[in-house]
């Protein structure tokens, strides 16, 4: 269980434009082990959906193009998988959640189709008639588990597999059997009524319900990582807190690996167990969520911490980073971050900073910053 | 209480007809209609903060847009600085605006993509600068035909041997806002919203996010106005430029006594600017009091359960909050009784019955709440989970769970 899942080695995506190249994600290289969820944060523009996007390969090439790096999923480098292969990965290794759930649901297919879709193209992977991807080393097995018992599902972890994979291969449940799954992942999803919104079309439901669905097809696949881009982003706060209790839960119970993609710290911070933060494209700082928010080591970490609105007016201002996210075709040289910066000096301007890199004694080993004078962040104000 | 609030609505309610088919129409079945918002009764004092929050669907937008009359009020009426203004209409209501600005939510949509800068923000500087040309005119139209009249009537009174009586001086009619000057006086508003004085010629495409805001909240202080309705001023900007933009907001109230109504679904934006906080759901005033009242010590179990859904960007304090069972319900034709009762875990039966009335909150004058057992609930220190105090077998029963319609309380 000590190989990470997933692990990105100096990703760079580049996307072309009318008047060039712009770099999107610039030599990100982070890992997400088995059974953690990692967090990543970052403002508008700062990479953090392209790199979502670019794990999958899901960007559309052209315009984007994976300039360098490589993508370790499972042992497997995604980025030089050909792309007939894509689908296969997507299924049956990564599976995502997006922002906007009606986006992603058609609009013209009934729920039940939806997710009825999702589960029997597992099943025939199952039972062999569709190809399964078979990555390297494989932290939970998948080529043969059981069929899930009704009753079961909910009372016992859903991905790991067991003795009676033999018996279930080539045996197809037929359509009883996939509406009976179909209903067990609804109920997994803590929908109290599954039958009742079976027949109906996305539109008619709620964004936690259209979300929750979406949660469901992500995992009727058994995905060893789950990519979630801004899950929460567009629902209400009581929703929101009711779709992130659930994945607490659901992550509890799955033993799955999530790569969470927020711009909320408030959401990360009941979420996440590391966290990277990333700025222009570049991660800046990762550690164990914790020691990121208590010691910051990257200066525009600590400024997001401090211009989260925790005040009444009559105790002062926010602390505001001066300035906003810089265009990415028009990109400082040096560190990006430079321009915004309280510490920086003339070598910001000139050099870009190091790589992640343990940032100072005080911090742990895994907790790492892109910062020339890391030492000098626990002094900001 | 001598002298009245800046801005007051009383019983504010606006309902959106649906439309009927045909067969709904000649089959005669009544039109139905979406309760956007119901009886609302609220306050703004001059120079202060009103932030009223509520999920998506809970009418804080339809409200702020029927006060600033872009929308018609169905029923109820509202008062700025003691008169009724809900019914004003053509000049009157052009002359009104310019105490009463927006900024819209969607920064983008609300700026015209092909007009300068110091066109978007010297429109309503122009709009109402005709307007007092317009009514000086008027005026000294009014004031020529009167001396004529006079000076008739001189010619008889000279003739009678009277005096003849001194014709009124004219009204100064302003002259004609020249570009130059407009542009004067928008190049004079930029710093105030802290954009430089090159934004001037520039076209909107050209800003980012904040940029954009910034522009929307000149061009609604263009006209010096006595209030302000921000309706989502940062909910399409990041934290570090939120920060900024609310700094803004804070100190433009300071130098200029402006009055805000902020609508939003962030609290934490809310805490920030505001002085008293209204809780809107479902189009029903829940809440109202002073921010630090309403956040630190609610009394409504909705709001108890808003702040507590909140996510803190703190790992250590991470914690099983309370959710709401449940979505929020349909707002077309809803059943009587106090809104949030499907969900609430304190309510009982005869909350499903009328609207609880808005009273005052137990020992705070100022703080008003619409729930029948607003001291049970806000007795409960502030570790207590809703569901699990509301669960407990308290004198007078609580129904166990808030979903579904197990409405009538266990019999103790």
């Amino acid at each position: 269980m000590t190989e990470p899942v997933l692990s990105i080695e100096h990703l760079s995506v580049d996307y072309q434009i009318a008047s060039g190249v712009v770099r999107a994600v610039d030599d990100v290289s982070l890992t997400v082990p088995s059974g953690r969820v990692v967090g990543i944060v970052g403002e508008t523009g700062c990479g953090k959906s392209t790199l979502a996007q670019a794990i999958p390969r899901l960007l559309p090439e052209p315009p984007a193009r994976i300039a360098s790096g490589q993508v370790i999923f499972r042992g497997t480098d995604l980025v030089r998988v050909p792309a007939r292969r894509l689908p296969l990965v997507r299924g049956t290794g990564i599976g995502m959640i997006f922002q906007e759930p009606l986006n992603s649901l058609n609009p013209a297919v009934k729920v039940y189709d939806q997710v009825a879709e999702a589960v029997l193209i597992r099943q025939w992977r199952d039972a062999g008639i569709l190809p399964t991807f078979r990555g390297g080393p494989n932290p939970f097995d998948y080529s043969g588990r059981p069929l899930p018992e009704a009753a079961q599902v909910l009372s016992r972890p859903i991905l790991p597999g067991g003795p009676a994979a033999e018996r279930a291969r080539r045996r197809l449940p037929g359509r009883l059997g996939v509406r009976r799954e179909v209903l067990d992942f609804l109920r997994l999803v803590r929908i109290q009524d599954p039958e009742t919104i079976l027949d109906c079309y996305p539109h008619e439901l709620s964004g936690g319900m259209r979300q929750r669905i979406m949660i469901a097809m992500s995992l009727s696949e058994r995905p060893s990582l789950l990519i979630a881009d801004e899950p929460t982003s567009a629902l209400d706060v009581t929703i929101q807190a009711q779709v992130l209790t659930l994945m607490k839960e659901l992550i509890d119970e799955t033993q799955a690996s999530i790569l969470f993609i927020s711009h909320d710290f408030g959401v990360i911070a009941e979420i996440a167990d590391d966290l990277g933060v990333m700025y222009a494209g570049r991660l800046v700082e990762f550690g164990p969520v914790a020691d990121v928010f208590r010691s910051p080591q990257h200066p525009y970490t600590k400024g997001l911490l401090r211009a989260i609105p925790e005040r009444y007016k009559s105790e002062g201002p926010l602390a505001a980073i001066p300035g906003s996210v810089p265009n990415l075709s028009r990109l400082p040289p040096g560190c990006k971050y430079h321009p915004r910066c309280p510490l920086a000096q003339a070598v910001c301007r000139e050099d870009p900073p190091p790589e992640l890199t343990r940032a100072t004694a005080a911090v742990g080993e895994t907790h790492r910053s892109a910062c020339h004078f890391p030492e000098g962040v626990a002094g900001l104000p | 209480m001598t002298q009245p609030p800046l801005l007051e609505t009383v019983g504010l309610t606006k309902r959106f007809p649906l439309p009927r088919t045909v067969t709904e129409f000649f089959g005669g079945r009544e039109v139905r209609s979406v309760h956007a918002v119901d009886g609302v009764s609220v306050a703004i004092e001059a120079g202060q903060t009103l932030g009223l929050i509520g999920e998506s669907g809970s009418g804080k937008t339809t409200l702020g847009w029927a006060i600033a009359r872009l929308h018609e009020a169905t029923d109820g009426s509202i008062r700025f600085e003691g008169e009724e203004i809900a019914h004003l209409s053509g000049t009157r209501l052009r002359r009104w605006r310019s105490q009463v600005q927006i900024v819209f939510q969607d920064p983008v949509g609300s700026l015209d993509p092909r007009l300068r800068v110091w066109q978007i923000i010297g429109e309503p500087i122009r709009v109402q600068a005709e307007l007092r040309r317009r009514d000086a005119l008027a005026e000294r139209r009014r004031v020529l035909r009167a001396n004529r009249r006079t000076r008739r009537a001189n010619v008889r009174r000279t003739r009678l041997g009277d005096p003849p009586r001194p014709p009124s001086p004219l009204p100064v009619v302003p002259p004609r806002l020249t570009r130059a000057a407009l542009r004067a006086r928008v190049l004079a508003l930029l710093p105030t919203v802290g954009l430089p004085l090159e934004s001037l010629d520039q076209y909107p495409h050209e800003f980012s996010g904040g940029g954009r805001q910034r522009v929307s909240l000149a061009r609604a202080l263009s006209v010096d106005p006595k209030l302000v309705i921000l309706d989502e001023p940062t909910s399409a900007l990041d934290v570090s430029v939120q920060a900024q933009i609310l700094n803004r907001l804070v100190e433009l109230q300071r130098e200029r006594g402006v009055a805000f109504l902020l609508i939003t679904h962030n609290v934490a934006a809310v805490r920030y600017v505001a002085d008293r906080i209204a809780v809107l759901y479902l189009g029903q005033l829940l809440e109202v009091g002073s921010v630090r009242d309403v956040l630190e010590k609610p009394v409504h179990p909705y709001t108890k359960a808003l702040l507590a859904a909140l996510p803190t960007p703190d790992p250590a304090r991470r914690r099983i909050r309370y959710r709401i069972t449940g979505d929020i319900p349909t707002l077309i034709n809803p059943p009587p009784g106090c809104r949030f009762a499907p969900r609430c875990p304190f309510a009982q039966a005869p909350c499903r019955v009328a609207d609880p009335p808005l009273r005052s909150a137990p020992g705070l004058p100022s703080h008003l709440v619409a729930c029948v057992r607003a001291e049970e609930v806000g007795a409960l220190p502030p570790g207590v989970l809703l569901q699990e105090a509301g669960q407990e077998p308290a004198p007078g029963g609580v129904s166990p769970r808030g979903d579904g319609g197990s409405g009538a309380a266990p019999v103790s």
